[in-house]
């Protein structure tokens, strides 16, 4: 039952490796040594410590974040098709953004916004599903809860198209961008990583309670599991972090789909091995994109949500058509 | 009975909708007991021993374990004393079979630990108890209807509760693996626990149980041991079919009368 040492390990070492590209490429190329230097005050200091490094750390806690949330969620509704960008949460947080942006706001109130909105619509969905929290989960509760949210996405996708259409023409560059998720200019991600620890500090203890709670709520109760508490605690741990992410990064798809499914082929359904791994996995993913976004067409800067769907649905594709097939 | 009872019942009233399944019961079973609960599709067993299990909360009346009133357990406490096992196992995400029976030890574990070497060791005795020998790291969605359905008596045993209810264990079984489980329940018995089950196999209760719970569905459960419970007159009654008995060398068959 323990051989995790080895994966975290293992990706820990890929997350340095991430972090290292990420820090050597850009407009200007250095080389690992040279970043190295940087790193404790050499001459590219300015580029490696206020630019580059950030958005590193940026990318990589909203992409843990994201991944942490669509995990938790995962095991929490006992399906795979969870995360916070199917949910609603993600359309939430541009509602917010987008009003705080329409009224002219700075750019702490568009964060604001957006974690916010992010609050809202998990805080309206645990409001409708109140019910099938309970110890004895209606049947077909969790995939209520699962349409709910859906539902709450299609109508916060319907609001953001109504704010764009009457947004005036200056704006719409920037909301575009926000609402495919950049990590440009982002260079405080302490939020992010405050949530994500914060988050993983409450879910991880319960990760042999959730174990239990993906065989069934009569089983969980049975052995002792506070299933309505659980739910609520671990649904409220991924709210936190969802909200830290979207403030930051706008909406960012598929990493808290994909990090998950990934780490699960590969490790299987522990969550005490699953919840750290998904982490690092969804850390290192989204910091990928990040690099790939912004070196790929340099000097031009694309969305770093774009190009995480764009790779991450394909992998997605592969491993459910791999998976079909084994 | 010498022992204080290990789970009793006190004017229980359970409904499912508006109809009214169990009024008024009342009932008390201890230790070395095998109680073998019968009734219709519908009379409410699995409501019942949910209901025994702490899992829903009656209308009235209540239950109690080891004398203390289910509502006054810590629900940590009451995982080491009773178990539970449902119709149908739950598997959202694949897993192995031994990981799976390991979830039995849930509460015997501190927050942060993991199962030992010698929760594993005892998980692969289990397994074998249950005839699934070699299965350790078969995924669970990869096994029969009956085989998985041992894999979640072998999580009971795991978690090795005094109390064990279980309901339907015997369903997706073949002939041979009915026996054995039943010899198994038997067993649990005789360990020293009470084992309350509902068995669809009258000839199979009347071989193993030591007791039977006799639900009508409109209400009345009837209680006692299982040579004054089975009669073809009571089946025939919870049925609601004409049973016959068939004598054989002083053991009795049940069977459903049909139109010949």
């Amino acid at each position: 039952m323990r051989r995790p040492l080895l994966l975290w390990l293992l990706l820990a070492a890929l997350a340095l490796a991430a972090f290292a590209m990420a820090l050597i490429s850009g407009s200007v190329a250095l080389t690992p040594g040279a970043v190295l230097r940087a790193l404790f005050g050499g001459e590219q200091a300015e580029i490696v410590l206020r630019l580059r490094l950030p958005r590193a750390l940026a990318a990589f806690g909203v992409g843990g974040a994201l991944a942490l949330a669509g995990a938790l969620m995962q095991a929490l509704l006992r399906n795979a098709l969870a995360e916070p960008y199917l949910l609603g949460a993600s359309g939430g947080a541009a509602i917010g953004a987008l009003l705080a942006m329409l009224a002219g706001a700075a750019l702490a109130w568009i964060n604001l916004g957006a974690a916010a909105g992010a609050a809202a619509v998990m805080g309206l969905l645990m409001l409708m599903a109140r019910r099938d929290f309970g110890d004895d989960i209606a049947p077909g509760g969790a995939v209520r809860l699962l349409l709910s949210g859906v539902a709450l996405a299609a109508i916060s996708g319907a609001l953001v198209a109504l704010l764009l259409a009457v947004a005036p023409e200056a704006q719409l560059r920037g909301m575009l961008f926000w609402l495919l998720g950049d990590l440009a200019g982002v260079d405080d991600s302490r939020a992010v990583w405050l949530a994500l620890l914060a988050a993983f500090l409450i879910a991880y203890p319960r990760a042999r309670a959730l174990n239990v709670l993906a065989r069934g709520d009569a089983l969980a109760q049975s052995l002792g599991v506070n299933v309505r508490a659980l739910r609520l605690t671990a649904f409220g741990a991924a709210s936190i972090v969802t909200a830290a992410a979207v403030a930051t990064a706008g909406t960012v798809g598929f990493v808290g789909l994909v990090a998950p499914h990934l780490v699960r082929l590969a490790v299987g359904n522990d969550q005490r091995v699953l919840l750290p791994a998904c982490v690092m996995a969804g850390g290192i993913l989204l910091l990928l994109a990040d690099t790939v976004a912004r070196t790929v067409v340099a000097p031009l800067q694309l969305p770093t949500g774009a190009v995480m769907s764009l790779v991450g649905a394909p992998l997605f594709l592969a491993l459910l058509w791999r998976d079909a097939r084994g | 009975m010498a022992d204080s009872p290990l789970i009793e019942a006190r004017g229980l009233m359970l409904a499912v909708g508006t109809r009214r399944l169990v009024a008024d019961f009342s009932w008390r079973a201890g230790a070395g007991e095998f109680w073998c609960v019968l009734g219709a599709n519908g009379a409410g067993k699995t409501t019942l021993l949910r209901a025994l299990a702490g899992l829903l909360v009656p209308m009235r009346g209540e239950v109690l374990i080891k004398g203390r009133p289910l509502e006054e357990w810590q629900r940590h406490a009451l995982a080491l004393e009773r178990g539970f096992v449902a119709q149908h196992a739950h598997d959202a995400f694949d897993a192995g079979v031994l990981e799976t029976a390991l979830i039995g030890r849930h509460p015997h574990l501190d927050p942060w630990a993991w199962e030992s070497k010698a929760d594993v060791a005892a998980a692969r005795a289990v397994l074998a108890r249950v005839g699934l020998q070699g299965y350790e790291a078969r995924s669970v969605k990869t096994l029969s209807g009956g085989e998985r359905q041992r894999v979640s008596l072998a999580t009971l045993l795991l978690q090795d509760p005094r109390i064990c209810l279980l309901d339907e264990p015997t369903s997706h079984q073949d002939v041979a693996q009915q026996a054995a489980v039943s010899t198994l329940l038997r067993a649990l018995a005789g360990e020293g626990r009470v084992v309350i089950a509902a068995l669809h196999d009258i000839n199979l209760a009347a071989r193993h149980a030591t007791h039977a719970l006799l639900l009508d569905g409109a209400g009345t459960v009837s209680a006692g041991p299982i040579a004054q419970m089975l009669s073809a007159e009571n089946l025939s009654r919870i049925y609601r079919h004409p049973m016959r008995v068939v004598s054989e060398q002083g053991t009795d068959w049940f069977f459903p009368q049909t139109p010949s």
